[in-house]
């Protein structure tokens, strides 16, 4: 969590050099600092689409290297192991695989070394590009990995320059800053949408970090993050109970205060002295305030000597702990007692899946064992290398179900003795028609081909609802309107869900397809159902369709034809 | 004819009339029960007639073996003519048949000798045992290596069809190991085998279309093929269209067409499509 106050020193105590512990904090820092930034760089993702958000999933990434580091005396080399280790099994999402093989490649480029200076942290950044471009299969410029060949090119130059810890760390944020300033022009998309590349942020911040602590902060200040100035909507710290850990405690406590000539300053100190993980940003008309306590009640009373409050929302923090490790002792129990009824044998499938009904499908088609999580929530390494161990069998393929999943279901065959195989599986109906390819009887690279040839004869649709402005390939979305994506494509959009629906089918250029399979998400209501079953209607009148209950967040509809 | 062994089999063999008679095969029928009706499969009711009447039956049948008094007639008339007489019967984990035919067997021992072969299959599998037993007896060759030959063969032979849906074997008790592929969310065309003489899940799959190239995979990717028939008891287009494509895939023509008669539709439902497939000896 972000510290609650801040104590610049800036200038005052710029070390050019760190031995282990320095290097632990340095990143502990920079955890603080992408942590206090995660939705502005959640904000910049691409796609309008409730999707696995990057900021999110570097934040929790990072935030997973920096618990590995036990306090203790250790060497450089020592800590900087500990960090990638801790990032390759807390890695969520495709950036976060990509973050944890940047702290492999660091841990890489300082082995051996007690210390750490300007000379060695280019060594590093250089280890980091390396195996960042190594975790993907084909890399693509205007990514993450240009950001951090630049941090890495201009952190040589100036190593060969001076051994300045803080000049080396100056100069890779410029090459960082300068590579993410032209990934709208490597990336096609990323200009459309108006936006630099969402990872590529995500390391300038964490760089940004690591100068702070090289210029001796030791606490990220409240300060506004550029995205999310005061104004910015409650969204973030709604969000903030995602982020709680099963130690947190007491009543995570958000609330806006409305007045005239605020002191905000004293404002912050006085609100942020009274509990834990403070987060207020404001003016001096208006303030956000998000803060863990024991006495909201204190809190609050405080606050009503300021102004007036408003959008008062208080959790508590302990129940919510209860219930978290509750669920997650649950779907240990149930991933245990998962497949009874599926297909038994040397080889189990494991699948990731939001939503109870696309679960249920998933474990009636044959999948051992599901893993929570798509689209809104990405699963880490940790969680699926968890899955893999508990499964019953000695082999076990992964269904993925998700584009942004598949580099840390990758990841996993390398940390287990079971003998694991990725189907790219890019949607939960790709799972399915794979999990139909399936035979628990036959070699498991025989199934993992068939799996493979199977996912070409399913049509993946999806309807859900735009969630910020943009323009995409000439096409117009307001935020809240219905888009309709084939095979994660952006396909329709428009206000009406039957005639987006009606123009995703055409666009799909589906030839009399013999079977469509609708799963109805958490959202979807029974006009939208009479909606879609007429727009079904109309493009295929011939086929025979299924509405099973999917139950998925966010998506009013995932689809598939066959 | 002047083959010295009769050989028998009952009417899930699916051996249309004119093949029983070019072999010289006598087939036993089992019975096909419509509430108090009681019928014999392929003598009171041809598969085409049944499956008309299971359309607008409401009420569903059941099914019975033949009886011991049957199979005992059927020995002391066979007697008569032949000098020994070899069955060649459904998976005894199918159907009572062979049971009753043993049972039969030692009631007529001081009259003839009587063989009961459990061919661990049905349908036209069990048909091409029942020719293959007949081919063996008009070369002479000696009751015991036939039944040796027909048990060393049993593997080759394989079953594979898929159904609408699990329901009928799931009433009939006869759905063993596939039982695991109840209770599915999602429409599904479920591929089964027969297996050790029981009905296993093969693969799975969610529509005609798919479930129909699975057959033909299963096909393609044995070694050497002798024999083949596609069975169907609702969709004779379907069945024509698999029959011509296997053809040309294993240049075998023309390949059988066989309505699967009213006892193994009563177990397996209306719209199935299967093959039968038998290795060649020795691979």
């Amino acid at each position: 969590m972000t510290g609650s106050t801040s104590t610049t020193v800036a200038g005052t105590n710029q070390l050019q050099i760190w031995n282990g512990r320095q290097l632990g904090e340095a990143f502990a820092l920079a955890a603080a600092l992408l942590d206090a930034r995660h939705e502005f760089v959640n904000a910049l993702n691409v796609f309008p689409v409730p999707d696995g958000d990057t900021g999110t999933n570097m934040a929790m990434t990072i935030k997973a290297a920096v618990q590995a580091v036990q306090a203790g005396e250790h060497s450089a080399s020592d800590v900087g192991k500990l960090l990638a280790h801790g990032a390759l099994m807390g890695a969520r999402g495709n950036s976060g695989v990509i973050l944890s093989q940047i702290f492999r490649g660091f841990a890489s480029g300082i082995q051996d070394r007690d210390e750490l200076d300007g000379r060695d942290l280019a060594r590093a950044l250089r280890g980091a590009q390396e195996l960042a471009y190594k975790a993907v299969m084909r890399p693509v410029e205007g990514t993450m990995l240009t950001v951090i060949r630049g941090a890495a090119d201009r952190a040589s130059t100036a190593a060969q320059r001076t051994p300045s810890l803080t000049t080396v760390l100056r100069d890779a944020i410029d090459g960082a800053q300068a590579a993410l300033d032209s990934t709208p022009q490597l990336l096609d998309i990323l200009r459309q949408a108006g936006v630099v590349d969402a990872g590529g942020q995500g390391i300038v911040i964490m760089l940004q970090g690591l100068e702070r602590y090289a210029h001796g902060d030791t606490a990220i200040a409240d300060e506004p993050a550029p995205a999310l100035g005061p104004g910015a909507d409650m969204r973030f710290l709604d969000c903030v109970s995602d982020l709680h850990g099963e130690d947190d405690y007491g009543y995570c406590t958000n609330f806006m205060v409305f007045g005239n000539d605020l002191d905000f300053d004293r404002a912050r100190d006085d609100l942020a002295a009274m509990g834990q993980s403070a987060v207020i940003v404001g003016d001096d008309t208006m303030l956000k305030v998000h803060i863990h306590t024991e006495h909201p009640g204190q809190v609050l009373e405080y606050a009503t000597r300021l102004g007036s409050l408003d959008q008062i929302k208080i959790d508590n923090m302990s129940r919510q702990t209860e219930v978290l490790v509750a669920q997650r002792a649950a779907a240990t129990a149930s991933r245990n007692n998962a497949g009874a009824g599926a297909f038994r044998g040397a080889i189990a499938v494991v699948a990731v899946a939001a939503g109870d009904g696309l679960a249920d499908a998933l474990r009636t088609m044959g999948a051992t064992t599901i893993v929570r999580g798509g689209q809104t929530m990405n699963p880490s390494t940790e969680d699926l290398l968890e899955a893999v161990n508990g499964a019953p069998a000695g082999q076990v393929i992964l269904l993925p179900n998700n584009r942004n999943i598949i580099l840390a279901a990758n990841q996993v065959a390398n940390l287990t003795d079971r003998a694991v195989r990725v189907v790219p599986t890019t949607s939960v109906p790709q799972g399915l028609a794979a999990l139909a390819a399936f035979n628990a009887d036959q070699p498991l690279d025989r199934n993992v081909d068939s799996m493979t040839g199977a996912l070409k004869t399913v049509t993946s649709l999806e309807l859900t609802k735009a969630v910020r402005n943009v323009e995409l390939n000439g096409v117009q979305i307001a935020d809240g309107q219905i888009i309709g994506l084939i095979d994660d494509e952006l396909a329709a959009a428009g206000d009406d869900l039957a005639s987006v629906a009606t123009s995703l089918f055409a666009r799909a250029k589906l030839e009399s397809p013999e079977l469509v399979t609708a799963f109805a998400g958490a959202d979807a209501t029974d006009a939208d159902l009479d909606a879609l079953r007429h727009a079904l209607r109309l493009a295929f009148p011939e086929t025979e369709v299924e509405f099973p209950d999917g139950g998925q967040p966010h998506y009013l509809f995932v689809i598939g034809v066959e | 004819m002047s083959r010295t062994i009769a050989i028998i089999t009952d009417s899930t063999s699916d051996l249309p009339p004119e093949i029983q008679r070019q072999f010289g095969i006598s087939v036993i029928p089992l019975n096909v029960h419509f509430g108090q009706e009681s019928l014999r499969d392929g003598v009171d009711l041809t598969a085409e007639e049944f499956m008309a009447r299971l359309g607008s039956s409401d009420k569903l049948p059941t099914t019975s073996h033949p009886p011991v008094s049957v199979f005992e007639a059927a020995f002391r008339s066979l007697a008569k003519t032949h000098d020994q007489i070899l069955c060649v019967l459904p998976s005894s984990k199918l159907s009572g048949t062979v049971q009753s035919a043993r049972l039969a067997a030692s009631s007529v021992a001081e009259t003839i000798t009587v063989e009961v072969v459990d061919s661990m299959n049905v349908t036209y599998a069990l048909g091409f045992q029942a020719i293959r037993a007949a081919h063996l007896a008009d070369q002479a060759v000696p009751m015991a290596d036939i039944v040796s030959t027909l048990a060393a063969e049993i593997d080759q032979y394989h079953i594979v069809f898929f159904v609408e849906t699990l329901e009928h074997l799931r009433r009939g008790g006869r759905i063993g190991k596939a039982a695991q592929l109840l209770g599915s969310l999602l429409q599904l065309k479920p591929l089964l085998r027969v297996e050790e003489g029981q009905v296993v899940p093969f693969e799975r799959s969610r529509t005609r279309s798919k479930a129909t190239a699975a057959l033909i995979d299963f096909a393609r990717e044995l070694n050497d093929i002798e024999q083949v028939a596609v069975l169907y008891n609702t969709t004779p287009d379907d069945a024509r269209e698999l029959a011509g494509t296997l053809g040309e895939l294993l240049d075998m023509k023309p390949v059988p067409v066989v309505h699967i008669g009213p006892v193994i539709s009563t177990h397996v439902g209306p719209g199935v499509l299967g093959i039968v497939v038998k290795e060649a000896t020795g691979v």
